[in-house]
């Protein structure tokens, strides 16, 4: 019966990418990501650290910056587990705050967030990818486009039609 | 395009430049179009204020970097069949027996020994061999192996919680190992010094450790021991040993409608005296006829390949949720009239279909059968739920060509 080999212990002090490290640092972005774009977030999030931990290795500090490439790496991985999953079961849309709130509701920056975040759960997750990818993330289109693997001008049309959804949802448009 | 779509690619500066000048003005002149715009304006910095990160739940990261440590999980090779419905890039779950909750799968095709520890372990593969403190066991289909440490009086069962993401673990030692067989059989060798081993066939759960000893029986579903309040008569605890065995079983069932243990199963033989509306020969006419009477609904396509006949059908663009639900509801009722007035068991799965543009579609597959909705013990959920978990596989995108 073979044994598997011990993984040599890791000083996280003497490697900034070492696993405890880059967790400590950048698992509340890519949890940000995965609660936002998967149905199952924390499945997907052990599934991109899963991918990504072993990738480490693979980050080139001349390229970017490391919170840059993981957010790329992950965001491919989200898109690799959606085309993977195609489908998913009909939910009721969430419930988004009523479209005509008082004047005070508009007030709180948290309520609007909230709203903000239950608007975006109503979109296809194709648009809300974009959405989240290039307003919340600051990710260029092209390379949303790249990671998605399809043409710029897709990219763009999901962006349009996610915008307008937003709206929608939030009693504008 | 819509007007806010058009005022969103002027927003990113995607319209041609008569085309923006022209909407600018009618921005100018028309004020709900200036109100439109005025929130697609404030939309990039909001959506911009949302916190791009939060702190994921506790353990989360520590099951990560427990992952990370242990060895490389077997590579996993997906298994395809061919699909019913090849035209339909279609995968559903069941609502009535939804099949979502089989998180990962470890699936080999050569035979392959791993070690695990605590946890809840799903194995799948025609040979995987897995050791668990001193119990080997051999899975030939796909079971769920859970192994808890031993003299743990809070342990569970293992058929109810989620399982977590651990692969291939480090070994365990004096650990009670429950197997629970979703399909095929599992081997067991219940410790070294066992001549023969024990066959779990599909559906059983079996327990091996130190609270198993004398309750062992094959096939029974594991009960929870809870204390015992002191002085409890014996018809009493008699009785409290029959609850938490039906409440055992129960929890198995629900555990079976849920989709997280799915039972392997055969085709179910057609009735004789299924109506003729049902039969293959009819239904594609009956379905589509019952279709058409539900408005937002568009017949797709039938699949008699066994029993019952499914119906797929299209939600059309641009109804709402709220009426797309009481057209599906409609949809079951529809079907269930077919059976002429007997107790009807409707199924009805429902999936939004993605495509490559960013398009999606709503279909809903859906079929009926006699006998009452309760009743699951014909095993008809169960082949249900693996017709549908089976498009999964076939239809994804690593489907081979038709």
């Amino acid at each position: 019966m073979p044994r598997p080999a011990p993984t040599p212990p890791t000083d996280p002090d003497a490697d900034p990418l070492v696993p405890e490290r880059i967790l400590a640092e950048h698992g509340p972005l890519v949890w940000a990501l995965c609660r936002r774009l998967d149905p199952d977030p924390e499945d997907a999030y052990q599934d991109v650290w899963a991918h990504l931990l072993p990738r480490l290795d693979r980050y080139d500090p001349d390229r970017g910056t490391l919170r840059a490439w993981l957010v790329s790496v992950a965001h491919r991985r989200l898109v690799d587990r959606h085309r993977r999953r195609r489908v998913r079961r009909v939910e009721a849309l969430p419930e988004v705050a009523d479209p005509n709130p008082a004047p005070d509701e508009l007030a709180s920056r948290a309520q609007r967030r909230a709203r903000l975040e239950a608007a975006l759960q109503g979109l296809p997750e194709s648009q809300r990818r974009v959405v989240v990818a290039h307003h919340v993330n600051g990710r260029e289109l092209d390379a949303i486009a790249a990671d998605e693997q399809v043409a710029l001008g897709t990219i763009k049309s999901r962006l349009h039609r996610g915008r307008a959804r937003l709206l929608r949802l939030l009693g504008g448009g | 395009m819509t007007d806010v779509e058009a005022l969103s690619q002027l927003l990113s500066g995607d319209l041609p430049r008569e085309e923006a000048d022209a909407l600018r003005a009618r921005i100018q002149a028309e004020p709900e179009l200036a109100a439109i715009w005025s929130m697609l304006e404030d939309l990039p910095a909001d959506l911009a204020e949302l916190s791009s990160a939060e702190t994921p739940p506790a353990d989360l990261d520590a099951r990560v970097l427990a992952a990370h440590t242990r060895p490389a999980p077997v590579a996993a090779r997906p298994t395809h069949r061919r699909s019913p419905w090849p035209a339909l890039a279609l995968a559903a779950g069941l609502l009535l027996a939804a099949g979502t909750g089989l998180g990962w799968a470890l699936s080999v095709d050569e035979p392959v020994q791993v070690t695990i520890a605590d946890g809840r372990h799903r194995i799948t593969g025609d040979a995987v061999e897995v050791l668990a403190g001193t119990t080997r066991v051999e899975v030939r289909g796909d079971a769920w192996v859970t192994v808890e440490p031993g003299h743990d009086p809070a342990r569970r069962s293992g058929q109810e919680d989620r399982m977590d993401k651990s692969h291939v673990l480090s070994a365990a030692g004096g650990a009670v190992v429950t197997i629970a067989v979703v399909s095929g059989v599992a081997l067991l060798w219940p410790d070294a010094q066992a001549d023969a081993p024990v066959t779990v066939a599909a559906g059983e759960t079996r327990t091996i450790g130190e609270r198993s000893a004398g309750d062992d029986a094959g096939g029974e579903v594991v009960v929870d021991k809870t204390p015992r309040p002191a002085g409890l008569t014996p018809e009493v605890a008699a009785f409290v040993d029959q609850l938490e065995q039906d409440n055992a079983r129960l929890r198995f069932e629900n555990q079976l409608m849920k989709g997280q243990l799915a039972v392997g199963s055969e085709p179910i033989p057609w009735p004789d005296d299924l109506p003729a509306a049902l039969r293959p020969e009819r239904f594609a006419e009956s379905a589509s006829q019952a279709i058409a009477g539900v408005e937002g609904l568009e017949f797709v396509q039938e699949d008699c390949a066994e029993y019952p006949c499914l119906v797929v059908a299209r939600v059309k663009d641009g109804l709402e949720p709220a009426a797309a639900q009481a057209a599906l509801h409609q949809l079951g009722e529809r079907l269930g009239d077919l059976l002429g007035g007997e107790d009807a068991r409707t199924f009805l799965s429902v999936a939004k279909v993605s495509d490559d543009e960013g398009g999606e579609d709503t279909l809903a597959v859906a079929g009926v059968a006699p006998g009452g909705r309760d009743d699951i013990s014909d095993g008809l959920t169960e082949r249900m739920m693996q017709r549908v978990q089976g498009l999964e596989q076939e239809l994804g995108p690593d489907a081979p060509p038709e």
